[in-house]
């Protein structure tokens, strides 16, 4: 019998782990490591930092639908990676820290055959001064910091009721964030709610954000087919907020908050300084900080994850400036060079480099997004890495044959921007590639033909179909597999 | 949007070139007719488009899965 240990239970591990026990059996185990008794189905928290959604909605508590699919649970925070064993324990293990009440604190050694590290990011809050739910600004990265937010949002509509002006920031807390999707999804749903609210004459509302130009969202942008002429996301997203009378200012790395107002500086070398009653902001992300260490017990972080934490797989990591950078630089496997039963997916694995061109200011300060690695392709790669890991327990192969490369992958994306059956609107999007190839799509990068977008109600609809269709598929209900990532 | 500067209290808030330059900005974007807008989120209408999005994210999601 053998041991798949998947880190972390976000929605790639969490898929990594469900494809990997339906296909491995009751032969072989497969144990699942998370911090958190539940997974959350982020996209939603949206609609939970709006007020329009509590937080019980976007989330499915781990233990009974793991132990209903006899997948073993251990609710506890990987800290360390042991590849090679150690003094007196000959195989491969994991060092954990139970989080679970009853236990919490206890230190376990769990042993594996095969390692999925699926550990998603470590919210990095104190990159900004000020940034963050403990200090001035607002999150929904999580489900209860969106249920936190959403409560300031009805304080911040109180005070307009009595006639108060708001000023609202909604955007990127430092220059090399990444998920300006979903800063963009608050910011527009926002501005749906307060005029709902019929408060909305009482708000200003400013997106604040590192992206050189918007729509970039961490993806260079994308191009469009539409009404006669291939038109950048930037055309598309700045008319999104002019008609909703959203003020913007882009290029800009936030360098501290304070209570009231931040200081941001931006990509041309100026400073500026917004007051604001209400910022949601989101923090730029790195690993979760797991070490690793050899059987003598000598620290081999260094070898196995990039500076910034995230595991190295097998992309191309040589530093090369934007012109030279190629889709092959990609991870298409996400198996460690260096140990191959350890693989990293979702969040967890290392980009070879940024998608979008990486810009710094003149004092040297990096002002550009970083790559999103979200949602649709992170489920992909959890499901591909899976199948390999499952093949390669089963003697059926040596080496992961099941592929999934972002530069070979499209991904949907609908982003809501308003949320009601009859009046809401959603953009709903497809990009084929995710990473830009210009070697074989010169001109953009891309295929036009399956890079598509549109903004309507039907998109809504489709948002409300896919938030039920995932947690269905979360809940491992039967027939969950026959759902497309 | 008017900016008075002020917060509710009245106290004198931060505010700087880059802002008045934002503020700029939507008067050059593009922005939908009422035709478009109405065409957003009229259900006949729409009830098409939610079929053909849905077919587009199929064909790309079976040309790059796999």
């Amino acid at each position: 019998m053998s041991r798949l240990v998947v880190l972390g239970a976000g929605i790639s591990g969490h898929t990594a782990a469900a494809f990997a026990k339906r296909w491995l059996g009751a032969d072989h185990e497969v144990v699942v490591v998370s911090p958190l008794p539940h997974y959350n189905w982020i996209p939603s928290n949206i609609w939970v930092g709006v007020g329009l959604m509590k937080p019980k909605k976007v989330i499915v508590p781990l233990a009974p639908v793991y132990r209903r699919n006899g997948i073993i649970f251990k609710q506890a925070r990987a800290l360390s990676i042991h590849p090679e064993g150690a003094e007196g324990e000959k195989n491969p293990f994991v060092k954990i820290e139970w989080t679970e009440e009853g236990k919490i604190g206890t230190i376990e050694n769990v042993s594996y055959d095969y390692l999925i590290n699926a550990t998603g990011p470590r919210l990095k809050f104190e990159a900004t001064p000020g940034l963050g739910p403990d200090k001035f600004t607002s999150s929904v990265c999580a489900e209860d910091h969106a249920f936190e937010t959403s409560k300031k949002v009805d304080e911040m509509t109180e005070r307009m009721r009595r006639g108060e002006r708001q000023r609202i920031i909604v955007g990127t807390g430092h220059g090399t964030c990444t998920c300006q999707g979903a800063a963009f999804e608050y910011i527009v749903n926002l501005e749906f709610e307060l005029r709902k609210r019929g408060v909305r004459d009482k708000a200003e509302i400013l997106w604040l954000s590192n992206e050189y130009e918007l729509g970039d969202f961490g993806m260079n942008g994308l191009h469009l087919k539409r009404g006669g002429y291939i038109t950048p996301s930037k055309i598309f997203t700045e008319s999104l907020f002019a008609e909703r009378g959203i003020d913007w200012i882009k290029r800009a790395h936030v360098t501290e908050i304070h209570e009231d107002g931040l200081h941001y500086k931006t990509l041309d070398g100026g400073e500026g300084e917004e007051g604001f009653d209400f910022a949601m902001l989101i923090p730029p992300f790195s690993g979760v900080g797991l070490k690793a260490f050899d059987k003598a017990g000598k620290d081999i972080t260094d070898k196995l994850f990039m500076k910034n934490g995230f595991l190295k797989v097998d992309a191309n990591y040589e530093a090369k400036p934007f012109e030279e950078w190629k889709a092959s630089d990609w991870p298409r496997t996400y198996q460690s060079p260096v140990y191959k039963n350890l693989f990293a997916v979702g969040i967890a694995f290392a980009p070879p480099h940024a998608i979008s061109k990486p810009r710094k200011a003149v004092d040297g300060t990096p002002i550009s997004p970083t790559p999103p690695r979200t949602g649709m392709p992170s489920a992909t790669i959890g499901k591909a890495v899976a199948r390999s890991v499952v093949e390669m327990i089963k003697g059926e192969s040596d080496v992961p044959k099941h592929h999934a490369s972002m530069a070979e992958m499209g991904a949907a994306c609908v982003a809501s921007a308003g949320a009601n059956p009859f009046t809401g609107t959603a953009a709903s999007m497809t990009v084929f590639p995710i990473i830009p190839d210009f070697e074989k799509y010169p001109e953009y990068g891309r295929d036009l033909r399956y890079t598509t977008g549109e903004i309507g109600l039907a998109g809504h609809w489709i948002k409300i179909l896919l938030h039920h269709m995932f947690l269905y598929k979360a809940k491992m209900r039967p027939g969950w597999f026959l759902i497309p990532e | 949007m008017v900016d008075d500067g002020k917060k509710g209290e009245g106290k004198e808030r931060g505010g700087s070139a880059y802002r008045e330059r934002a503020k700029d900005q939507g008067v050059y974007a593009t922005k939908p007719t009422r035709w478009t807008r109405f065409m957003r989120v009229f259900f006949l209408y729409q009830a098409w488009r939610f079929l053909v999005i849905n077919l587009k994210m199929l064909r790309m999601i079976s040309k790059g899965h796999g």
